[in-house]
Formats: structure tokens, sequence, C-alpha cells
């Protein structure tokens, strides 16, 4: 860094933190900011600093929001009574695009692990029995990932939840759309086989 | 850096950067090892769900000599254990067994008889009622083979044959101590004698033959306290999964 001078020394080594940015990308950003307009660069130092200062999280569905209830939460178009479970507030942006669910969310934010030491009082799991008890849920749609803590975390909340009267249900897994039987591993294709349906 | 071929179980997993992950196997060849699996975590990787813990599969890794991190080549699936990961409390048992593995085995020490004790007691994980039982022969078996067996039969002090009704069980000596060595220990605890003869079958009995054994309340805690504590005083570590095992309540 000693070639730079201290403010893109500086500009360089904060965008080298960031994910898949490496020292020569860095480089290439930090000399690209210096040449935008300064109102530019202006707009995106404020878009960052409000990245931090205006988004939390609902206090409902563990959203990333800039008011809490978030928008989803508060929609009176949305199925109010089937609730999606995910990990990560991430999650619920890859369900949305899929434009197929209309229900309401749940992030934990995080999954079981016994290995890491996280269990149950570490997660918003307490948050969602008491959103089943008070609010009229017919459903729980189980996302977490198909990796061991995800699946053992579906496996603690069916547990937890098979008294309460709702439907418990688990997202279908298996062969992606344009995936190809040979290179199919063999735990996906035997999933996808013992969860078949009739055509 | 030369190919190398073994069959290796999942035994713990990071992830590294956005796509990759650090997984660290315990193999019948190379003992412990640790390897970056190279873009696992996009969709589309050729390593699919094959690398997921717990699992069991013929690992094509490049070695580096010197280096702690080896890369992985491919890695085949042979059981999944899909039995452990269908069970939210054989699944935890899983990692405790995996934790413990990973706690006490040193890296590089090349032992096939513990790669064999854990693909068992994975296999037996699957079937067996009385999971904490296999826990704890697993604990004993895994304890002897890496050279920490604790001793049941002579006094460990004065070597004498025991055959006190009361068995006074001290971690730092690492094993029973017969009335005229007790005081040496004063955090020596006292156990049932039932409870002594019990682990001395779990020490020697093939995992198979649990089922055919009975522990009541109190074999079950004592054996744990006793065992718990004789590990953490050997590993200087709390294993994260045995606190989750106990915490958890359904």
């Amino acid at each position: 860094m000693l070639y730079y001078p201290e403010p893109l020394a500086r500009v360089i080594s904060e965008l080298q933190k960031l994910p898949t940015i490496g020292p020569k990308t860095a480089q290439r950003l930090a000399f690209f900011l210096l040449r935008m307009p300064e109102s530019e660069t202006t707009k995106l130092v404020q878009a960052i600093s409000d990245v931090k200062t205006l988004l939390s999280y609902c206090d409902i569905c563990g959203n990333i929001t800039d008011r809490s209830p978030c928008y989803i939460c508060t929609d009176p178009e949305r199925d109010l009574q089937t609730i999606c479970v995910i990990e990560d507030p991430d999650d619920l942006l890859a369900i949305e695009r899929t434009k197929e669910y209309n229900g309401l969310y749940h992030a934990l934010m995080g999954v079981l692990s016994p290995l890491d030491g996280v269990g149950p009082n570490d997660l918003r799991i307490d948050p969602l029995f008491e959103r089943i008890r008070n609010e009229n849920i017919k459903e729980v749609i189980l996302a977490t990932n198909y990796t061991t803590e995800g699946q053992a975390t579906a496996l603690y909340l069916t547990k937890r939840l098979e008294n309460a009267g709702i439907v418990i249900t688990r997202i279908a897994y298996g062969i992606p759309v344009g995936g190809d039987l040979e290179y199919i591993d063999e735990v996906t294709l035997a999933k996808a086989l013992e969860g078949r349906r009739r055509v | 850096m030369p190919v190398q071929k073994t069959q290796a179980i999942v035994i713990r997993s990071f992830p590294l950067g956005e796509f990759d992950k650090i997984i660290t196997f315990y193999t019948a060849d190379f003992g412990k090892i640790r390897a970056v699996a190279r873009r696992v975590r996009r969709p589309k990787s050729r390593f699919g769900g094959s690398l997921e813990l717990l699992n069991h599969g013929a690992l094509v890794f490049f070695e580096r000599p010197n280096k702690d991190l080896h890369t992985i080549n491919d890695f085949d699936l042979i059981d999944a254990f899909d039995g452990i990961k269908a069970d939210f409390e054989r699944t935890a048992y899983g990692c405790y067994l995996a934790e413990l593995v990973d706690a006490i085995e040193p890296g590089h020490a090349v032992d096939r008889s513990v790669f064999r004790l854990l693909r068992r007691a994975f296999g037996m994980l699957t079937q067996i009622d009385d999971i904490a039982l296999l826990s704890r022969a697993f604990e004993l078996q895994l304890l002897g083979l890496t050279g920490y067996a604790p001793q049941l039969s002579h006094c460990s002090v004065c070597t004498n044959v025991f055959r006190e009704s009361t068995v006074n069980f001290s971690f730092r000596f690492g094993g029973v101590l017969c009335t005229n060595c007790v005081d040496r220990d004063a955090r020596a605890i006292s156990i049932a004698r039932g409870s002594c003869e019990l682990m001395k079958q779990l020490q020697k009995s093939d995992l198979s033959y649990l089922p055919r054994f009975r522990a009541s309340e109190l074999n079950h805690r004592e054996i744990k306290f006793a065992l718990s504590n004789f590990i953490f005083y050997h590993t200087e570590r709390a294993l994260k999964s045995l606190e989750f095992i106990e915490n958890i309540k359904l």
C-alpha cells in the first residue's frame, strides 16, 4: 500500500473486506470511484450509510426493513394464515422472487447446530411459537436449507409443533430445473425418487 | 501434489469465502485431515449434497505435503446415514460422536480402528433405541483406541486387582481407586458397582451387542458424569454438542 496516497490506500483496504473482492479488483474499484463525479460518490456514501442507519429487522418476521412491522407483515392482501419459516432474511428474497408464495415469513436467524453450540434459545424459535398461538395460523412451511443442520432444525420444529393443531409442511427437494440426471449426486437423486408424485 | 484416495467421514465443515467450504474428515488411511471443497456451495456444484456433515464416502484429494489444508478432488458418497438425519436426537448424537473424534484424535494419527469404530457407531445410531448407551460405549472404546482407556479392573494408583464394593472413580488417575489409594484424589467420585461393571462390558463389547444391554437411569447418569468429566480432564475442551444434547428438551 506504500505506492498509494494514504486516502486511496484506505479505500482499497476497506474495499478488500467485501466478499469476492481481491487486491486487484479493490484497486480497480478505487480508481473508478476516484474518477466518478463527486455528486455520485456522495450518493454512494449516503446509500451505504443509510443501509446501516435506516434499516433494521422487523420485530415480527425478522425481515430486513426500514419500518417495523415490515411491508409483508402489514400487507392485507397476503395470506395471513400461512407462515414460511426460513433461516435468514436473504432466503425471504429468494422465495419472493418466485412469485409463488403469498403468505407470511418468519426468519429464525440461523439454524440449530450441535457442533457450534447453537440451541433453540439462540434462535427466534419462541417468537415463532408465540405467533402461531396468537395469530390464526393454519399452516407452517419449513423452508430451512437441506443441510444436516437445516434438516435438524426442521425436525425439531416439527416435533415441537406436532400438537399445535396446524398443518406442517416441508419444501420439496430434488432435481433442479434444467438439471441432468447423469450428473446429479446420489443423495439428491434418491430424495427426488422418494418424493416422486403421480402425474 | 500427489493424488490420494481413501474412505472418509465428514466430521466438521466451515464456510470459506462465498462458495467454498473447509471440510474436516476422519479418514481410514490418513487419520484426521482438513481439505477445501471448491465451489461446493454453488447450486450446480459437482459435490451436490455429498459433503454434508456425517456423510461417509470415497475421498480423492490432492495432498499438499507438510501443509494442513488439502484440496478435495472428488467425494463419492457411500452412506449418508439417512436414518440418523431423519431424527433430531440421533443427529445431535451423531454430531457429538463426530466432535468427540475431532477433540480426542490429534491430526495425522493414522488409526484404521478409529475410522471403523466411527463408521460402525453411525451405522448403529440409525438402528438402536438407547442412543445414550451407544454414546457411552463409543466414548469408552474411542478412549481405549487412543490410549486413554480408563482403568476399571485394577486400582489406577497401586495396580492391585480391584475388588471393593464401593467404586471411586478418579479423572486425574484415569480410573478406579481402591480404598487404600482413594485419599490420593479428593475429587474422585463414587459410583455404583453396577455402573462400573457395565462400563467394563461397554469397553470390550462389539457395538452390535448393545441392544442386549440394559442400563438403569442411575447407570446412565453415573457413567455419563464419569466419562464426560474424564474426557474433559484429558482434552481440556468442553464439547459443545454434549452441552447441546443436555439442554435440548423436547
